[in-house]
C-alpha cells in the first residue's frame, strides 16, 4: 500500500477508538519485545529496578530497560524506546 | 467516523483511571505470628480476579506517604475485601498493617490492579500453585474462588506446594487442610525450611526442588498453568526448575516479592 493510499485527511482523533483499544490494555499481561535481545515477555515478568521517582523495568534475559516510568510534577513520563513492540493480549490469555 | 464515536471512548477512559478509596477495618485475625488478615470495608469495590492485588497508601501526619503493594486474599465471590499482610522488618506499612491496625481504623486504597498474576475458574486448569511464605495469599483467593465455584471448581484438579519457614508460620494451616480433606478439593503438600519437622510431620522438610515439585506437581505433559509467588530467590528457583521440567514458560506464571515492593 502506497503512503498516498494508506493516508487519510484525518488525524489521530479518528484513530481514537483503536488508540483506546490499544492503551486500555492490562499492562502486567501485555507483551514486550526487548529491543536488546528481542526476547519476548510479558511486563509482569519483567525485573524492576527502582520505586522512588517511578520504575525502571529491565529485561529478565540481556537487562536491557525495556520500560522506563517517571512520575514527574506534570505527569507521567513514560519511555519505552527498550520495547520494539508491545502486544496487548487478553487477561485470561496463556 | 462521527463526533460521537470519537469522544466516547476516551471518556469511557477517563472513568478507568484507578481511584483512591478509603477503605475501613472491619476485623483483624492473626494467622501467625508474622502475619495478620485485615477484612476492610471498602465501599463501591468494583470486584477482582482471584491473585489480584491492590496499592495501600498511607499518610502520616507530616504529609509524608508511603505505598505498598498487597495482594487479595479474599475471593471475587465473596465480600468484604480482605488483605494478609506480612511484618517486614524495617518496614514502612507492614509493621503497621500487620501489627497495628485494629477496626475502625482508615486508610487509602486502590485496585484491583494486576491481570497477569490472576486466575479465573474459566481460564481452565490443571492448576498447580506454588508458594513461599506470604506468597500463598493470591493463591489463597485462587483456592477459594475455586472452592466457591461448586462443581466448575472441583472440575479443575489443582495442586498445591507450599513453603514456609516453621509449622508456625505456615498461613491459613486450617483452612488449606480443611479445603485439602474435601472431596475434589486440591492436593496440597507443605515443605518447611527453618525447622527441624516435628514428629509426625508428613510434608518436606527442604527448599523447593525438582524432585519435590515433580512430586507435589502435575506432568508437563498435562500442561497445568502455573503460578508461583513468593521471595524473589523462591520464585526464581522454582520457576527455573518448572521449566526444566518441562513445563512451557508461559505457562508458568511469576510474581515475585521483597522488601523494596513489599514493606
Amino acid at each position: 500500500m502506497s503512503r498516498e493510499k494508506g493516508c487519510s485527511t484525518l488525524d489521530g482523533n479518528a484513530a481514537a477508538g483503536l488508540l483506546r483499544e490499544v492503551f486500555a490494555f492490562e499492562a502486567t499481561a501485555a507483551r514486550t519485545t526487548c529491543a536488546g535481545c528481542a526476547g519476548m515477555v510479558p511486563m509482569a515478568e519483567l525485573r524492576l529496578y527502582a520505586i522512588e521517582l517511578g520504575a525502571i523495568l529491565r529485561c529478565p534475559s540481556c537487562d536491557m530497560t525495556v520500560v522506563r516510568i517517571v512520575r514527574t510534577p506534570r505527569g507521567l513520563w513514560l519511555d519505552l524506546r527498550g520495547a520494539t513492540t508491545v502486544v496487548a493480549v487478553s487477561a485470561g490469555a496463556p | 467516523m462521527t463526533a460521537t464515536e470519537a469522544s466516547l471512548p476516551s471518556a469511557r477512559a477517563g472513568a478507568r483511571r484507578l481511584p483512591w478509596w478509603q477503605a475501613e477495618v472491619v476485623e483483624r485475625v492473626a494467622e501467625t505470628p508474622r502475619t495478620a488478615t485485615l477484612v476492610l470495608h471498602v465501599p463501591d469495590w468494583p470486584g477482582h480476579r482471584a491473585g489480584q492485588h491492590v496499592d495501600v497508601r498511607l499518610t502520616a501526619d507530616d504529609g509524608y506517604q508511603a505505598q505498598r503493594s498487597y495482594s487479595i486474599a479474599s475471593p471475587p465471590e465473596a465480600l468484604p475485601l480482605a488483605l494478609t499482610v506480612e511484618r517486614l522488618e524495617d518496614g514502612e506499612v507492614s509493621p503497621w498493617l500487620a501489627g497495628e491496625a485494629r477496626p475502625g481504623d482508615r486508610f487509602e486504597l486502590r485496585g484491583p490492579i494486576g491481570g497477569y498474576f490472576a486466575w479465573s475458574v474459566a481460564d481452565g486448569g490443571p492448576l498447580l500453585l506454588v508458594g513461599g511464605g506470604s506468597g500463598v495469599v493470591p493463591l489463597m483467593a485462587m483456592l477459594r474462588h475455586r472452592a466457591a465455584s461448586g462443581e466448575a471448581g472441583r472440575a479443575v484438579p489443582a495442586r498445591v506446594l507450599l513453603s514456609s519457614r516453621s509449622v508456625a508460620d505456615i498461613i491459613y494451616r486450617e483452612e488449606l487442610e480443611r479445603l485439602g480433606s474435601v472431596l475434589g478439593g486440591p492436593g496440597i503438600v507443605h515443605t518447611i525450611t527453618r525447622e527441624r519437622p516435628p514428629p509426625g510431620w508428613h510434608g518436606y522438610a527442604r527448599r523447593i526442588d525438582a524432585p519435590m515439585l515433580a512430586d507435589a506437581g502435575f506432568s508437563p505433559a498435562a500442561a497445568p498453568r502455573v503460578f508461583v509467588c513468593g521471595p524473589t530467590p523462591m520464585v526464581e528457583a522454582a520457576a527455573e526448575v518448572l521449566v526444566r521440567l518441562g513445563h512451557a514458560p508461559g505457562r508458568v506464571k511469576t510474581e515475585r516479592f521483597g522488601p523494596t515492593g513489599g514493606g
